[in-house]
């Protein structure tokens, strides 16, 4: 499902699906509990997602309210214009940064 | 001799003590008797009902008279604002002739000296003509012209004033009355007093209930006129594409009932159809104020559109709810009203549901009733509130059917509802029948069903059948998909693949981006509340159709399950980053409007829509 890369505390994930739905959340959500460790830094690269769904939505939400309780952080980059209008509608910035690439990514959370 | 003297003494004051006591004993067993009669008299006025006034008052005189061994008995009233003594009943023993009719009503000033007794309160006791006091000629006369011999009145007071007397008369000889059987005879008085005011009090009743039953018919015959003519009267569409009826049958008591059809353009025309809280001429005004204001807002708004189109439903809704809302919670009054519009070249049902009956919509392809229903409070409930419009798809065949709820809660003898699920069965039984005839035969049930009882409520429905319908849908396709999240995928294919299928091209990518997100969610609800099994059986599939016309896209997913409710969408809380609740808000907010019916046989609907002429 995921590519996960390691730089120090810094994970850049990478997905293998091209969506987060209904049907595959949990297992991301599993799959994700692996990582979270204390001050984990979480890059998610999600060019490769072209829909999120309210249950998407919601995982990644989990994964960052987890995040918090270990003093880790997360950002976000690639995100498609179908996906952007998601995050719009739902005002997700204003929890998890997201960035147009990668290098701006990281650049936030070094 | 002093011995006999003494014993004759004795005895002479034996007999004298015991005629004392014989007297003694008489009188007493008369009081008793007449104590008895007066005690029957009063439990006969206890348990008597004011109709038979005139009947118990005779009968009273009569056994009175009777029993105290008198000629005449007879009660005057005060009338003509206390001037005049009038004689109301009167009773003569047997040989006795009635009271000269110059003495049946005098002014109460010629007999000073018996008004001035009475006024004061107290019984006037005439022996004979003799002991009337110099002065009181007129008395006497009467007194002489009656050949009466002895008289006893005995006032009738109301509120501490003089309201009438009872009198006895002795004609045949003299009588003289004891205190003990006048004392009686007061009782007696009071009792007819007592009486009187009951009788009077239940007289004023009935003539008021009689005002006001003539009133209500006057009401009702107002109520019925203004419902006949104003609040319903025949639907005006003429529109080829569709056949409209109406119906309306005032019940006893009209209660506001009304519809309203206006045309809106050659492809569209409105329905409002409403129900105001309240019977009768207030129903009724209120029913008529807000069709007038609805006309009014229309009018107004389709001055100031370009080529003078009326707005959607919600916009005229809102506008008068803006405008009636304040009155109406002044006035503790509300409506429930249901304002639709059916375009027959978009084959689209907008429609705005303010808490009133649901719309039957009768599918011709599978002759099943869906019951249409919106959100959105009554008007008069809440100030500000907005209220929302739905849209659904029709097609070549199908029936709209609006109704009261005088339909569905007629009742028969044993209190049983005609009920919803009859109306439907009646329709999708004659779903291919004339609505004229459809019309009839709900007509005919429901009063067949009343089985005479009289209607609590009016009956008002409109049917509409839509039949060669103009234009149609660029785009339409169908397809089942199993009801599983492995679906969810090729739902969201399918809606995008419907929408490059449009050849206007009139969805943006973004919009349609937004339609696939909400149809997708739409979809996540089904295969998670509606069509899953808690037996570990194999989930059943969901069927999903799609249009689009110049008009707008239609989404409409159907299955047989489990009913989910569609809670009222509010914007998540993002910031605390909870986890759910962004499936509904999301297609509340990427989709016009979501509408969730049920067919009453475990079919379920969820339709989307997307507008373009907003």
């Amino acid at each position: 499902m995921i590519n996960v890369s390691f730089e120090g505390n810094i994970l850049t994930i990478s997905f293998e699906v091209d969506h987060i739905d209904s049907g595959n959340y949990k297992e991301f959500k599993s799959v994700m509990q692996r990582y979270i460790m204390d001050g984990a830094r979480f890059i998610f690269n999600i060019e490769a997602l072209k829909f999120i769904d309210s249950s998407g939505l919601g995982a990644f939400l989990s994964i960052l309210r987890d995040l918090h309780k270990v003093n880790g952080d997360m950002v976000m980059y690639g995100a498609g214009e179908a996906i952007r209008i998601l995050f719009d509608l739902v005002h997700l910035s204003r929890v998890i940064r997201t960035f147009p690439d990668g290098e701006e990514a990281r650049r936030a959370l070094v | 001799m002093r011995f006999f003297s003494r014993w004759i003494h004795i005895q002479a004051r034996h007999r004298k003590l015991s005629m004392e006591l014989r007297e003694a004993r008489r009188e007493v067993e008369i009081f008793f008797r007449l104590e008895t009669l007066v005690n029957d008299i009063t439990t006969r006025f206890i348990n008597l009902t004011s109709e038979k006034y005139d009947g118990v008052i005779n009968s009273l005189l009569r056994d009175i008279g009777k029993f105290i061994g008198i000629d005449r008995a007879y009660l005057f009233i005060v009338t003509g604002d206390r001037e005049f003594f009038s004689m109301s009943h009167e009773w003569r023993a047997k040989g006795i002739k009635a009271t000269a009719k110059g003495m049946r009503c005098f002014p109460a000033d010629h007999c000073s000296w018996w008004r001035r007794g009475l006024v004061s309160r107290k019984y006037i006791h005439i022996p004979s003509p003799d002991d009337v006091p110099p002065g009181a000629e007129t008395e006497r006369r009467f007194m002489n012209l009656g050949s009466v011999h002895s008289m006893l009145l005995v006032p009738l007071i109301r509120k501490g004033l003089l309201d009438g007397f009872l009198g006895f008369d002795a004609v045949r000889s003299r009588k003289i009355w004891d205190k003990k059987e006048i004392y009686l005879l007061e009782s007696v008085a009071q009792n007819i007093m007592n009486l009187r005011l009951r009788w009077e009090t239940e007289r004023e009743l009935r003539t008021a209930e009689t005002q006001l039953i003539k009133l209500r018919e006057e009401d009702l015959e107002t109520s019925a006129r203004i419902q006949r003519t104003i609040l319903t009267g025949d639907p005006n569409i003429r529109n080829p594409a569709v056949d409209i009826r109406a119906l309306t049958i005032p019940s006893q008591e009209v209660d506001g009932d009304f519809y309203n059809t206006v045309r809106v353009s050659n492809d569209a025309f409105d329905i409002l159809s409403g129900d105001v809280m309240g019977k009768g001429l207030p129903g009724a005004f209120i029913a008529a104020a807000v069709r007038n204001h609805f006309l009014q807002v229309k009018l107004n708004m389709a001055m100031s559109q370009p080529r003078g189109i009326l707005p959607g439903p919600r916009h005229i809704v809102n506008a008068v709810a803006s405008r009636i809302t304040p009155e109406l919670i002044h006035l503790e009054s509300f409506i429930a009203l249901t304002y639709s519009r059916v375009n027959v070249r978009f084959r689209r049902l907008d429609f705005v549901d303010c808490g009133h009956t649901p719309v039957i919509h009768l599918r011709c392809n599978t002759q099943r009733c869906w019951r249409l229903k919106g959100h959105s409070s009554p008007l008069g409930f809440l100030e500000n509130e907005t209220h929302k419009e739905q849209s659904v798809a029709f097609y070549e065949g199908d029936i709209l059917f609006f109704y009261s709820d005088g339909i569905s809660e007629a009742r028969n003898q044993q209190g049983d509802f005609f009920g919803e699920q009859r109306l439907i069965t009646i329709i999708e039984k004659n779903y291919d029948r004339a609505m004229t005839e459809i019309i009839s035969v709900v007509k005919a049930a429901v009063i067949n069903f009343c089985e005479g009882n009289p209607l609590a409520d009016d009956l008002t429905c409109v049917a509409v059948k839509l039949h060669d319908l103009p234009g149609g849908w660029a785009v339409r396709r169908e397809r089942i998909f199993p009801g599983e999240m492995s679906s969810l995928a090729a739902v969201r294919s399918f809606i995008g693949e419907c929408i490059d299928a449009d050849p206007g091209a009139a969805i943006s990518s973004a919009e349609k981006a937004r339609i696939i997100f909400a149809g997708n969610e739409a979809a996540s609800n089904i295969i998670t509340h509606g069509v899953s099994r808690d037996d570990g059986e194999e989930p059943a599939g969901f069927y999903l159709e799609a249009g689009i016309n110049s008009g707008w896209l239609s989404l409409c997913f159907l299955y047989g399950g489990k009913p989910f409710s569609l809670p009222p969408a509010e914007r998540p809380d993002i910031e605390s980053m909870q986890e759910h609740g962004y499936g509904i808000f999301i297609m509340e907010e990427f989709m016009d409007s979501i509408t969730y019916a049920d067919d009453a046989r475990g079919g379920r609907m969820i339709a989307l829509a997307k507008r373009f002429d907003i």
